[in-house]
């Protein structure tokens, strides 16, 4: 397997799909030319032209609106939505209408769409463009929800994404782009499943189960644990929805311990959404309180100074990991 | 309970000296308590009212436990005798303004008005007569009557028929964790078999009671509704229980009645499996379904004994038990589980 | 109900604004009297619709067109199978104008299985795809980036075809509306935004809504824009057809702001509307500018039919409408576990 930035991996998912299929076409904010503001769409206008990489104006609500329409009429519009923090601008044709059609018409429409945004903090961008949304979409039933944690998953799940008849909102991690990894290469297709979560280390004291950014966190605090003697399984969810609850507890049975892991606001997030099941379905397995990480409950803010320690960090987990392995959690 | 010892984990209650309602003063023996040693008097504390006693006469009691309750005046005393359910400390009038709600007139407050709300108080230990170096390792209970532990370490007790409370007295903390409940085991397991009978196994299931009593309505007979649970246990045992060698035996019985004895009941239709005449049962099922029974408790009669209890609502109440070495836990749990799906749904085995 | 209505006399000058109209298109008469025959399928539909809800057999809410109809089969009528519509909340005129049928239809305003959307969607969000429908819209201008999607993907695809999308007065004031037509004006996109200005949104009258003129709206983008006699169907097709033909030829977008009045209130359930209308007015619009009579006296005119087929065709369908109601009313109801289907596409 060769290695590849993130970036170019979302890029050579979308060319491999607008290749495979005509009705694929991208529109977005400085998609073409430009290539967005994080050149990850660089050079495919110049293959694919104007016709199928299409700026459009600065009207998030127009263009969104317009994909469900089109989506519904015989195309696959992947929408660029140039920071998570603009989902606020598209509620209405997202959840009202794209995520509605297929149930309000009794499954006679569908709306095969994907709309790309990011997410994560500590890029100094403040409140308005530093947002982790995921939950909130992942709130309203009839989209799906992809959080892709490295290259390969941001290809894998993009390509699925393109394929899936449903409207896909898929989050991609604004500080990964430049991050590399290893992808397979073009000729070997792959399709990464949705509502598969991704066991990626093995461990018997606790389980960490982490969503995209938060998947890296996740590892580097197993390292942090396995230099203790201990050992934890590492589970990259992938898709919030659908959300493959088997592998989060079968892994918490085993284990007893659980930490999970979304740079969204900890309150009402997906961390409470996970944390839940666990605590419902996994209870006589629990040999710990389930313990959630996730952004602090306040606006993003600007100064380094203040923003780094609000979203969920490697020390932390693994300080609280110790204690809920070694039953020093204080008693309620 | 006191601590009486340096390695005592609790202590018998060999006699009470006083009962509910009896006034105690500083000094005044209340109980005996039996240690590995000797049997101590055991003397109060506290100025004041007995208002419960928690254990009877014969019990054994982890160490930091309470066994009674003092209150301060006889009227506190007799109101906690009273009303059982409704705890103590709750009960004492006093800061809640009785009329407020109801706009009644308000009650005429007894003569102890004065008195201030009372905290039920702890008979506590006397302080160790010997060595006064060792005080007791054991911390209060957080929460009288509660053991705090994992759901995990909580379910691996429970599989085991262990004591919490004693678990935690020998480990000295809360909460406990599955660590200090399998520690415990293990040294169960290696110590000679306690006076309180084998290591057993104990596991409660519901399941929703209507398939089954479908079931029943349509096989209409008695021996024919034997036979079929022989089946649906049955298939469950061969399932996920121990291989066994030659024919599995169940025995159905009823509270009243004889045992019948099944071989291989699995193999015959529902409903249709003959009774054998004689024989050992891999596994006795006791079809307590008509009686008023609601729990069961205490040693297997045989080596495996399931209880169906009486359907509450919707929901039938299973209870398997089982002698040490016979089932493991995860083994009995499964079996408990397939039977558990078979009387949800007679059928299900059958697709 | 309804056919009586045509042998009503009509005022002097209705007749000669009726007269007045061009003839549009080339039309059989056998097209004209079909059209005719669906302004009347719309009322007879929503006379049912109002008693069943009236009678409380109906569940939730439903908003009437009736007064519209001319608006709804005018454009439709320029439309062939290439060609998609987007309605609103009073959607069932455009639903039957581009050809559903009537029991499907009453069983899904009645929540039942063999309505169009298994009752799932209920009068609001009718859809009907078949007959390119895709779907009523309970929030208002929700379905103006539809249409223009619509519109780019038959640009895309090539199809030939144009979106229809009917939008009420009260959408002008919303955003998306602007972002969407500056976008089919910048690509050309074949789309035709149907307004029908009913002078009311809600309980509240444009005059108090709306700054400006609405066509100069469309007109800043460089869009098409005239406005029409939303009573006077054969005006509604004539400028539908243009549009249509300006559409395909990919010359773009056009907006018509088609004037109307609904008979009704905002919603069924609205029946004291002193405070925002008078019922001199509501009388007059259905006195002198009901489209049914109107379009009736033209037929009779050019001798295209005799009054007593107009009232044939209105008692026919009448019955047929009826037999629907009967039909929608004993029919099942989807299993309850349907509630978790089509939640996505499989």
């Amino acid at each position: 397997m060769r290695t590849i930035t993130f970036s170019q991996a979302v890029n050579e998912a979308i060319a491999e799909e607008l290749r495979r299929d005509p009705t694929v076409f991208l529109w977005g904010e400085d998609v073409a030319e430009a290539g967005t503001p994080f050149k990850v769409l660089s050079g495919l206008v110049e293959e694919f032209g104007p016709e199928r990489i299409i700026d459009t104006p600065i009207s998030e609500p127009g263009f969104v609106g317009m994909a469900v329409g089109a989506a519904l009429t015989g195309t696959r519009p992947i929408v660029d939505l140039m920071f998570g923090d603009f989902l606020f601008l598209v509620m209405d044709q997202l959840c009202n209408q794209a995520a509605k059609q297929s149930y309000m018409s009794g499954g006679k429409l569908k709306v095969p769409m994907v709309l790309r945004t990011n997410l994560g903090a500590t890029r100094r961008s403040a409140a308005q463009h530093s947002q982790s949304l995921q939950a909130l979409v992942a709130h309203i039933p009839g989209l799906k929800v992809a959080l892709p944690s490295s290259p390969r998953e941001a290809k894998g799940l993009l390509k699925s994404a393109v394929r899936d008849d449903n409207p896909v909102v898929i989050f991609e991690d604004k500080l990964m782009y430049q991050a590399k990894g290893p992808v397979p290469e073009p000729e070997e297709e792959e399709l990464i499943p949705f509502g598969q979560a991704n066991r990626l280390q093995e461990g018997e004291d606790l389980s960490l189960v982490a969503t995209s950014s938060m998947v890296q966190v996740a590892e580097e605090a197993a390292e942090g644990l396995r230099a203790e003697g201990y050992s934890a399984d590492v589970i990259d969810v992938r898709t919030l929805v659908p959300l493959d609850e088997d592998t989060i507890l079968a892994s918490v049975r085993k284990t007893g311990r659980v930490i999970v892991l979304d740079e969204g606001h900890q309150s009402y997030g997906a961390t409470a959404e996970i944390a839940s099941r666990i605590a419902d379905k996994a209870f006589y397995h629990l040999d710990a309180p389930v313990t959630r990480f996730g952004a602090w409950d306040v606006p993003v803010p600007f100064s380094p100074a203040l923003e780094d320690q609000t979203v969920p960090d490697v020390a932390r987990t693994v300080e609280r990991a110790l204690q809920l392995i070694r039953g020093e959690v204080a008693r309620a | 309970m006191p601590a009486l010892g340096m390695a005592q984990d609790s202590g018998v209650i060999a006699a009470w000296r006083v009962e509910a309602g009896d006034r105690v003063a500083p000094g005044d023996v209340v109980m005996e308590v039996e240690t590995d040693k000797s049997v101590q008097e055991i003397e109060a504390r506290e100025d004041g009212y007995i208002a419960r006693l928690l254990f009877e006469a014969g019990a054994e009691v982890p160490v930091g436990e309470v066994v009674a309750e003092v209150v301060a005046t006889a009227e506190e005393a007799a109101a906690a005798a009273a009303g059982a359910g409704e705890g103590t400390a709750g009960a004492a009038p006093g800061g809640e303004d009785a009329s407020s709600d109801s706009g009644s007139e308000p009650i005429p407050a007894p003569a102890a008005e004065a008195a201030p709300a009372t905290e039920p108080r702890e008979i506590l230990p006397p302080e160790p007569a010997s060595p006064p170096a060792a005080p007791p390792s054991t911390p209060p209970a957080s929460f009288p009557g509660r053991v705090l532990a994992s759901p995990k370490a909580k379910a691996i007790a429970a599989a085991h028929g262990l004591d919490l409370a004693g678990i935690r007295a020998a480990v000295g903390r809360e909460p406990l964790h599955a660590r200090d409940v399998e520690a415990a085991l293990a040294e169960h397991s290696t110590a000679p078999a306690p006076a309180t009978g084998p290591t057993r196994l104990s596991l409660r299931a519901v399941t929703e009671a209507g398939g089954w009593q479908e079931l029943c309505a349509r096989l209409g007979g008695l021996s024919a509704r034997r036979a079929a649970l022989a089946s649906l246990v049955g298939g469950a045992w061969r399932r996920e229980g121990p291989d066994t060698t030659g024919a599995l035996r169940v025995e159905v019985v009823g509270l009243h009645g004889e045992p019948r004895l099944f071989a291989d009941p699995d193999r015959s239709r529902l409903g249709a499996a003959e009774p054998i005449a004689e024989g050992t049962p891999d596994l006795r099922v006791i079809d307590a379904t008509g009686s008023s029974l609601r729990e069961v408790e205490g040693p297997p009669e045989g080596g495996a004994d399931l209880w169906l209890l009486p359907a509450e609502g919707e929901v039938l109440s299973l209870v398997l038990q089982a002698r040490s070495g016979i089932l493991n836990t995860a083994g009995a749990a499964a079996i408990l589980d397939g039977v558990a799906r078979r009387l949800r749904n007679p059928l299900y085995q059958l697709l | 109900m309804t056919a009586r209505k045509t042998t009503r006399k009509t005022t002097k000058t209705a007749r000669k604004a009726a007269r007045k109209t061009v003839d549009s298109a080339g039309r059989t008469p056998e097209q004209l009297l079909e059209a005719y025959r669906q302004m009347v399928r719309i009322r007879a539909f929503e006379d049912n619709a109002n008693e069943l809800y009236l009678q409380a057999k109906m569940p939730g809410l439903t908003h009437m067109s009736s007064g519209q109809e001319a608006s709804a089969v005018g454009v439709c009528e320029a439309l062939d199978e290439r060609d998609k519509i987007t309605s609103t909340h009073r959607g069932h005129g455009h639903c039957v104008a581009r050809g559903a049928t009537f029991r499907p239809m009453f069983c899904e305003l009645l929540g039942k299985e063999e309505g169009y959307c298994h009752g799932k969607g209920g009068s609001m969000h009718i859809a009907d795809q078949e007959n390119g429908n895709l779907g009523a819209n309970a929030i208002v201008g929700g379905s103006t980036g539809i249409a223009t999607g619509a519109a780019f993907s038959a640009k895309y695809l090539g199809t030939g075809g144009v979106a229809v999308c009917f939008l009420g007065d009260g959408a002008l004031g919303q955003g998306i509306l602007y972002e969407v037509m500056n976008m089919a004006a910048l690509w050309k996109l074949p789309v035709i935004y149907a307004c029908e200005n009913n002078q009311y949104g809600e309980y509240t009258h444009i005059d108090e809504m709306l700054a400006g003129n609405m066509l100069e709206r469309a007109r800043a983008f460089g869009i098409e824009a005239e406005e029409v006699d939303g009573q006077d169907l054969l005006a509604v097709m004539a400028a539908a057809d243009r549009a249509v033909a300006r559409a395909r030829a990919g010359e773009g977008a056009t907006f018509l702001a088609l004037k109307t009045y609904r008979y009704f209130g905002h919603h069924v359930g609205d029946i004291n509307r002193s405070y925002y209308r008078t019922k001199e007015e509501e009388e007059h619009w259905k006195a002198e500018r009901d489209p049914i009579p109107l379009f009736g006296e033209v037929l009779l005119e050019r001798g295209i039919a005799t009054a007593e087929e107009l009232t044939a065709i209105g008692e026919a369908i009448s019955r047929e409408a009826e037999e629907a109601v009967e039909y929608a009313l004993e029919a099942p109801y989807p299993p309850a576990e349907a509630a978790r289907d089509h939640v996505y596409a499989s």
